[in-house]
């Protein structure tokens, strides 16, 4: 069988929309195809399903699945989860958007739900810590990082908006994360970040600060040798599969 | 040419004797609350305040930017979402959705007697008043889409674009009658120009096509609906909009340094006036004089109709960044002659357009 590869799903997840100008492309044909779907049933219908954004169908596939017998983590590591990996590589490369993210997203909890886990039961990579800074209320960056991350095997704690200085630490010594995560829009929120960076070495915790969102850049986290900045969700990922194992 | 006449001219698209300078957009910052003796959070509940302290980026720096309100929550409060009032450097922010549904969006029957909106119509008739024969007073008004985004929650909001279409059209369509409202009372109060901000229908949340669906129709509404030279805001990169923007009907657009200047004037010809787009944080906020400058010689040269922040000033902005932005025009001299043009064609051509 022919492997169903992510190019040829763009298609069907952006509806295959043409527009003027520099708009939605086509992927051109030496475009890289990006992570395979699985080839097999039950994972490829379920990776469809979460690429399409289809809760329902997600929801469904996984509950079958379990009745017939599947493995629940098979059926979310080879199917659900393979194709948010996928969703986040088309959003990287501006072939998927916001809301087809957030679908996605959706999907992939209705799946993981109907087949008896969540997607804290997945984080083997370890525990991280995501915030915005203190004083910004924007949550769909950081909503954006929560549902990419966790698919790629980690397990998020969420502190929500605008989240300040003590509660982050007290996230710390709770959860023991890999590493704090922290989002922010507007530049006079983002200097809570090192004030955060510096509350954390001086209570003598070793830690990465990965910063990311509008307001911060390479030039921002290079004031603090903890404070790292992730340009995009991928990088981010990447970043954080480097990570020394603890 | 005096200064209004040169920011309206380069707005919409006329002859100039220099490129003027002008945001369309916030450029207050904690500095000039401190010489105003008017500060944030105060001043965006106190019409005398906030006159006071629009008028500083002009008075203190020589920048004729004059804007108000100074945030996106204005129409969000109005409609009865939960309002953090912010802080001296942060501007007051939804906390609080106000609505599920579409069918439960609440139009308030007196919408210009409510929340913060009085305080800002009579902040524009002091304006005008004052300074309105030298300066434009620009009336900044948040977008259908960003309005949507803060009364339903941004999240459920950009689902309903998938799941349900027909709630997102709803939502968008109800909340730009209060962008609508809002343009006719502000024109009616002494705002010369009207600056759409619609960051929520950004390139980096949508695609294309999906402002082409969910936006552009109710853009188009609102240009229509503008009497006074209207410019539209949107930050982020947009480059993919930038083919439906085009068709929107606004004067000017005002976009940041994600979108090239050059790649700008391609995709939107001569049908809308170019507005940008200096780094906010990289240059004005991050940068020296002399990078402002040399960044706002490079937007000239490659065709920029006003010169501009891309977008909102950071509160914190040094004031010797904000001069040199102003007095950037000075560097650059309007081609008038056709071997001008032709060589600025040239200099064009050689930084090069992007595919």
């Amino acid at each position: 069988m022919k492997a169903f590869t992510l190019g040829l799903a763009v298609g069907r997840l952006v509806g295959d929309a043409r527009s003027p100008g520099t708009g939605d492309r086509p992927l051109p044909e030496n475009e890289p195809a990006g992570p395979a779907l699985p080839e097999s049933e039950p994972y490829r219908s379920l990776a469809e399903a979460v690429l399409r954004g289809d809760a329902a169908a997600a929801g469904g596939l996984a509950a079958q699945a379990v009745r017939e017998g599947v493995d629940p983590l098979d059926i979310a590591v080879r199917g659900l989860l393979k194709d948010m990996d996928a969703v986040s590589d088309l959003y990287n490369r501006r072939k998927a958007f916001v809301p087809e993210v957030l679908l996605a997203a959706r999907a992939l909890d209705a799946g993981l739900q109907e087949s008896g886990g969540t997607r804290d039961s997945l984080g083997k990579k370890g525990v991280v810590i995501l915030h915005t800074a203190e004083g910004d209320l924007h949550d769909i960056g950081k909503n954006i990082v929560a549902a990419i991350v966790a698919a790629n095997g980690y397990r998020v704690i969420d502190l929500g908006t605008s989240v300040e200085t003590p509660a982050v630490i007290a996230a710390i010594r709770e959860h023991r994360p890999v590493a704090v995560i922290g989002s922010s829009l507007m530049t006079s929120t983002r200097g809570a970040f090192l004030a955060t960076a510096d509350r954390i070495r001086e209570d003598g915790i070793e830690i990465p600060f990965i910063v990311g969102g509008g307001a911060c850049d390479e030039r921002f986290a290079a004031q603090r040798d903890t404070v790292r900045y992730a340009r995009d969700p991928t990088a981010l990922v990447k970043m954080l599969d480097a990570l020394p194992a603890k | 040419m005096n200064t209004k006449k040169r920011i309206i001219a380069g707005i919409l698209g006329g002859r100039v004797d220099r490129i003027p300078v002008w945001l369309p957009v916030v450029g207050v910052t904690v500095s000039m609350m401190e010489q105003a003796r008017s500060s944030w959070p105060k001043a965006h509940w106190d019409p005398k305040l906030m006159a006071k302290l629009a008028a500083m980026p002009w008075e203190l720096t020589g920048l004729p930017a004059v804007t108000v309100p100074f945030c996106l929550s204005l129409e969000a409060e109005a409609l009865g979402c939960e309002i953090d009032r912010g802080t001296l450097n942060r501007t007051p922010s939804v906390k609080k959705p106000a609505f599920d549904t579409p069918d439960a969006f609440d139009y308030p029957e007196n919408l210009l007697e409510t929340g913060r909106i009085p305080a800002v119509l009579r902040a524009l008739e002091i304006l005008s008043e004052r300074i309105g024969d030298d300066i434009p007073i620009n009336a900044k008004v948040t977008g259908g889409f960003t309005i949507a985004g803060h009364v339903f929650g941004v999240s459920r909001f950009i689902s309903w674009i998938k799941t349900d279409p027909e709630y997102a059209h709803q939502a968008v369509e109800r909340s730009s009658e209060v962008t609508l409202e809002l343009i006719g009372a502000f024109e009616d109060h002494g705002a010369d120009v009207i600056s759409i901000s619609d960051p929520t229908s950004s390139g980096d949340l949508l695609s294309g096509e999906q402002y082409r669906e969910f936006v552009l129709p109710y853009h188009r509404k609102i240009a229509g609906a503008a009497k006074k030279p209207s410019v539209l805001h949107i930050c982020g990169n947009t480059k993919d909009l930038l083919g439906h923007i085009k068709k929107t009907g606004f004067d000017a657009y005002s976009f940041e340094e994600k979108v090239d200047v050059l790649t700008a004037k391609k995709l939107l010809g001569d049908d809308i006036s170019l507005i940008g787009n200096i780094a906010p944080v990289a240059t004005m906020l991050q940068g020296t004089p002399d990078t402002v400058t040399a960044d706002a010689v490079s937007a000239m040269q490659n065709g920029i109709d006003v010169l501009s922040s891309g977008c909102t000033l950071s509160p914190l902005t040094p004031l010797e960044n904000i001069r040199a932005l102003s007095r950037a025009p000075e560097h650059y001299r309007v081609p008038k002659e056709p071997d001008e043009l032709l060589r600025e064609f040239v200099r064009g051509l050689a930084a090069g357009v992007e595919p």
